[in-house]
């Protein structure tokens, strides 16, 4: 999560088998618990992330920039829920909302800490969102990605990543705090 | 009180063992082969090397077996000398006793012919008539 943190991504390009699995091993859960809240499927979302590291593997050379291995991890994750849902004719933003550049980023940052008992409201929450936005402050949640980051992961223009994680913080909090 | 991103890694913890199974199945069958490649200094056409590897490896037990077949088979052919190829063996040398020997028996024969009368077949050579008395003496006078 945090940016400094050193992979052993050239380790793993020239094929070493340790740096794959360090890298693996450290994206393994985060990576499932994103693909697991978009598409809800506990086989799907193996298969999926099997598919992921399968792909990386293979195709680590097209990855120039090692420090962002893990949102061209999580793109790669991105594109097969995507092909998933289209599979299988699930709910899609065919209509892309209009993305506002107006929108700061410092619209207030969600800082959240939740108690135990209100863990089943927060993943409700989650839950609740529609597919954009969930993507979006999933991936603002559990790897702490920029918003430039989650353009590239999903994607979207940066104006539409804005729009999408302003409007999802905002519903977030609404619903926190009505349910909270 | 915990962050999110801690509520919802905690949340799905229990399936760890089987993201550790996809890693090591992973790592067996596609990084294992791949490094294998990569120390031969061979670009990364190992997604098929180890594809190859999946295909063959129902055979292997019948592979092997015809490998040491043929192994066996060549052992056999580098121990045993070659004689099954006619070769037309070159005589060899007279030794120096030998080429001795047969001058010496041409120089008998040679010998041998000069002493013994020139058979009929050759006309004898023109003798020089004998004297005349020598001739009288064999003869009655008339």
């Amino acid at each position: 999560m945090a940016c400094n943190e050193h992979l052993p991504v050239q380790e793993a390009r020239a094929g070493e088998p340790d740096a794959w699995d360090t890298l693996f091993k450290r994206y393994q859960l985060p990576l499932y618990v994103y693909v697991f809240e978009l598409v809800r499927d506990e086989q799907t979302s193996l298969d999926i992330v099997q598919e992921t590291f399968v792909s990386a593997s293979r195709y680590i050379h097209g990855l120039h920039e090692d420090e962002k291995f893990g949102s061209w991890l999580f793109s790669i994750a991105h594109q097969r829920c995507i092909q998933r849902w289209r599979k299988q004719n699930n709910e899609e933003t065919s209509v892309e909302e209009q993305g506002d550049n107006s929108i700061d980023e410092a619209d207030g940052p969600l800082d959240l800490l939740i108690k135990k008992e209100q863990e089943e409201i927060f993943m409700n929450l989650v839950h609740q969102l529609p597919l954009p936005q969930r993507s979006v402050l999933l991936l603002f949640f559990v790897e702490d990605f920029s918003l430039e980051e989650i353009a590239s992961i999903t994607g979207a223009q940066i104006g539409t990543v804005k729009s999408r994680m302003h409007y999802a913080k905002k519903a977030f909090r609404k619903l926190y705090e009505e349910q909270s | 009180m915990k962050t999110p991103r801690e509520v919802l890694l905690r949340r799905h913890r229990s399936i760890e063992p089987k993201l550790d199974t996809i890693r090591q199945k992973i790592r067996n069958v596609r990084l294992g082969a791949e490094s294998k490649v990569s120390e031969g200094h061979v670009p990364a056409t190992s997604g098929r090397f180890a594809e190859l590897l999946e295909l063959l490896r129902p055979f292997r037990f019948n592979l092997a077996g015809l490998g040491l077949t043929c192994l066996v088979i060549l052992a056999f052919r580098v121990a045993t000398p070659e004689t099954s190829n006619p070769v037309i063996a070159k005589s060899a040398a007279p030794s120096p006793d030998v080429l001795a020997a047969l001058q010496e028996k041409r120089r008998l024969y040679a010998e041998l012919i000069e002493q013994s009368p020139a058979p009929s077949a050759h006309s004898p050579k023109p003798t020089a008539p004998k004297p005349r008395s020598e001739r009288l003496d064999g003869r009655a006078c008339v």
